[in-house]
């Protein structure tokens, strides 16, 4: 039996690209990883891969793209459900972990979005919803599995993946936001969380560096305001 | 074993509560339904969806779901025997799941545009919104070639996500001022709008296209400002 290939299109800062490197190093899977330089031009590859949104990340499996990072996480827990699956079989803690993962889109980096490229009060408004979603998931963390450091309990599930990425941009939308979050005393889950997310090892080996992460957030927001 | 017990909390206009109405009644599942007035959130809605306050939600056995994806993939995991909607496939399964999401992202989105702008940003809309539509026109020619559904001879979940905006079509029309192109133009859309509003399950709960665009009128005038 050949092989198989795997390719992630992906840059680096992307936390969507960062939830398919953690979804595949979670479960071992040997993969090929091509840098995308998203400007001035996208490389062919990417925009036949994508070519409804031409966005990064794009996973090629045998030659077959896939698009959205939670539906290429969804795939690779199909296509490799052991080890480390990552979606419950239960439909209704299945449906929490969705819940959960959609939410880090809906709140999460909407929120982070909104604190690169908006300006006085929508600016000032950014930084106060990012501080509520991380209160929601300090929350959600407490319900869904209290005493436990992930949303899957014991090991990271399909919330966890898609959460976790937003770990090393926390220094970022701290610098660009002109806040100091909230520490463990106000989110205990949350910290405890943290920590668990990064003593994992198949996460440290794609995770950037926040410094990293908070140069590249600074560079778009003086871009940003410079334009403004 | 006593009965499931099933409750849809929804506003009859949303497409998004219109999935969960067409997942359950292809699958022949029985529930009851509250129309909840979105000025005047009902408590029960607060209780169950407290981080959107948003419909629709399922309540099933006392446990809520929320947001319309999670909701219908929830109902094929517990229902999975009546009409699977999910592909087993893994690679079938993400396409159906990526043109479900583009009904959100791209659909939704537009037509959203369409009732709320104003000026260049509203014939935009109207531009995104007919680029949707040739869209899922191509992706249906070359996912499900010959077949009615995205999901070939039955709806899938992407038929699901995307059937719902089919009796907004005339309100958005309306409020966007323009005549969407015909089956000259786009052939395999409107096989698939007359595939899916043959299906039984689909007359249901579909309302009348004429009583949706009297809600679309309704909220542009909101945004107008128009008597």
């Amino acid at each position: 039996m050949s092989k198989d290939s795997v390719k992630l299109l992906n840059f680096w800062p992307s936390m969507f690209g960062l939830r398919v490197h953690y979804a595949l190093d979670l479960k071992g899977v040997s993969y090929d990883y091509q840098e995308e330089r998203l400007l001035p031009n996208k490389s062919k590859e990417l925009l036949e891969a994508n070519p409804i949104y031409a966005k990064i990340p794009v996973l090629i499996h045998n030659g077959k793209p896939i698009c959205e990072s939670l539906i290429i996480v969804d795939y690779i827990d199909s296509v490799w459900p052991s080890p480390h699956k990552l979606l419950p079989e239960d439909p209704y803690e299945k449906a929490v972990a969705r819940f959960w993962a959609d939410f880090g889109d809906k709140k999460l980096f909407d929120a982070g979005s909104r604190l690169i490229r908006a300006m006085g009060e929508e600016h000032k408004k950014a930084g106060e919803d990012l501080k509520w979603a991380l209160m929601k998931i300090d929350e959600a963390l407490g319900t869904i599995a209290p005493g436990k450091p992930f949303f899957g309990g014991d090991a990271m599930n399909f919330a966890d993946v898609a959460l976790a990425p937003f770990i090393c941009c926390f220094k970022a939308y701290q610098k660009v936001g002109g806040f100091v979050l909230p520490g463990p005393e106000e989110w205990p889950n949350l910290y405890k969380w943290v920590d668990a997310v990064n003593s994992v090892d198949a996460i440290k080996i794609s995770t950037p560096s926040p410094d990293k992460v908070a140069e590249f957030a600074e560079v778009i927001r003086q871009r940003v305001i410079g334009t403004a």
